[in-house]
């Protein structure tokens, strides 16, 4: 799968920095950094078949969540496409929840609204440089 | 380099980050390949279930990495259902990121013994083996009469030798009654 994540309009193209690559950076510790960077690895080496099971669904139609394993569970939000609906999966949002419970349904619109904007416009997403951010 | 290769030759250098990595890799890699090799088997995740005496739901658990919880004992039965051999073994970390760096459905997916080519005898010489020493340019309809006359199964030369053989009996009677469509 071809992986690309929401990224906020910059000035200059080269200081645009995609959403996931950030959370990962300033959020996340070191093992769920490691984690997330394992299965986005992974998730950009197998097919659609095989990624479809690896992203769940959530509350908002279109909108997936990425599953890892951990006390702490991280659930980077994302959606197929829009482009190539098997080829490619754009993350909208970094979601960290303790414990239990569903993503909320304020992340979840958040999500559901950036999916909308690149669906309009493409140049609301970068591609997921996995050589980017690899902090330790 | 492969990117992801080159990125991770400098990361493995934490020693945190490397043990994380790959306990995470064993998981998505074990749970992705019990998928791929029960798909290319054409087994349902029940039909495995029942081969090694557990639920359709518990395959589905062993196939995803997010909640599975094998055994060496599970995962010995699953590789019997499959017919394929189990190896565990502690591997270096140069080693593994071969497997890391070429992970795909395709890397993960091996033969049964039934389709494994090491047990197969060398692929038949085809038919065309034994034409081919009677006229230098056969056509494919040259090549059906010479099977008929012969007596012989489409794919039943088993090899060079015996394609010679077949042709220094067998085929002298053919050359002694030239076909129509003989080539000069």
């Amino acid at each position: 799968m071809l992986l690309y994540e929401y990224a906020e309009p910059a000035l200059r193209p080269e200081d645009r920095e995609g959403v996931i690559s950030l959370w990962m950076r300033d959020d996340l510790q070191k093992r769920q950094r490691v984690q997330l960077q394992q299965k986005l690895d992974r998730l950009a080496q197998v097919d659609y078949d095989i990624a479809r099971d690896w992203l769940a669904g959530t509350d908002a139609p279109g909108i997936f969540k990425l599953r890892l394993r951990g006390n702490v569970q991280v659930r980077p939000l994302c959606c197929y496409g829009p482009a190539l609906p098997k080829a490619e999966i754009t993350f909208l949002l970094g979601v960290t929840k303790k414990g239990g419970g569903d993503v909320k349904k304020n992340d979840l619109d958040r999500a559901g609204a950036r999916r909308l904007q690149i669906e309009v416009d493409s140049n609301w997403r970068i591609p997921y440089e996995q050589t980017k951010e690899a902090p330790n | 380099m492969n990117k992801l290769r080159k990125r991770l030759t400098e990361q493995f250098n934490d020693p945190e980050y490397r043990h994380i990595y790959c306990s995470d890799f064993l998981d998505d890699s074990v749970a992705t390949q019990i998928r791929v090799l029960r798909e290319s088997r054409g087994l349902s995740q029940a039909q495995l279930g029942a081969l090694i005496g557990t639920t359709q739901g518990g395959i589905s658990s062993h196939e995803d990495p997010d909640k599975a919880r094998w055994s060496i004992s599970t995962l010995r039965k699953i590789a019997k259902a499959l017919d394929v051999a189990l190896v565990v073994k502690f591997e270096s970390f140069g080693n593994i990121l071969d497997d890391i760096v070429s992970f795909s459905r395709e890397s993960l997916a091996k033969p049964s013994f039934e389709d494994d080519p090491a047990f197969r005898q060398t692929e038949p010489a085809p038919i065309i083996a034994v034409t081919l020493a009677v006229y230098p340019r056969p056509t494919k309809s040259m090549v059906q009469r010479d099977q008929t006359a012969l007596g012989l199964p489409e794919r039943a030369v088993a090899n060079a030798a015996f394609a010679y053989r077949v042709f220094a009996t067998e085929g002298t009677a053919i050359w002694n009654n030239p076909p129509i469509n003989r080539q000069p």
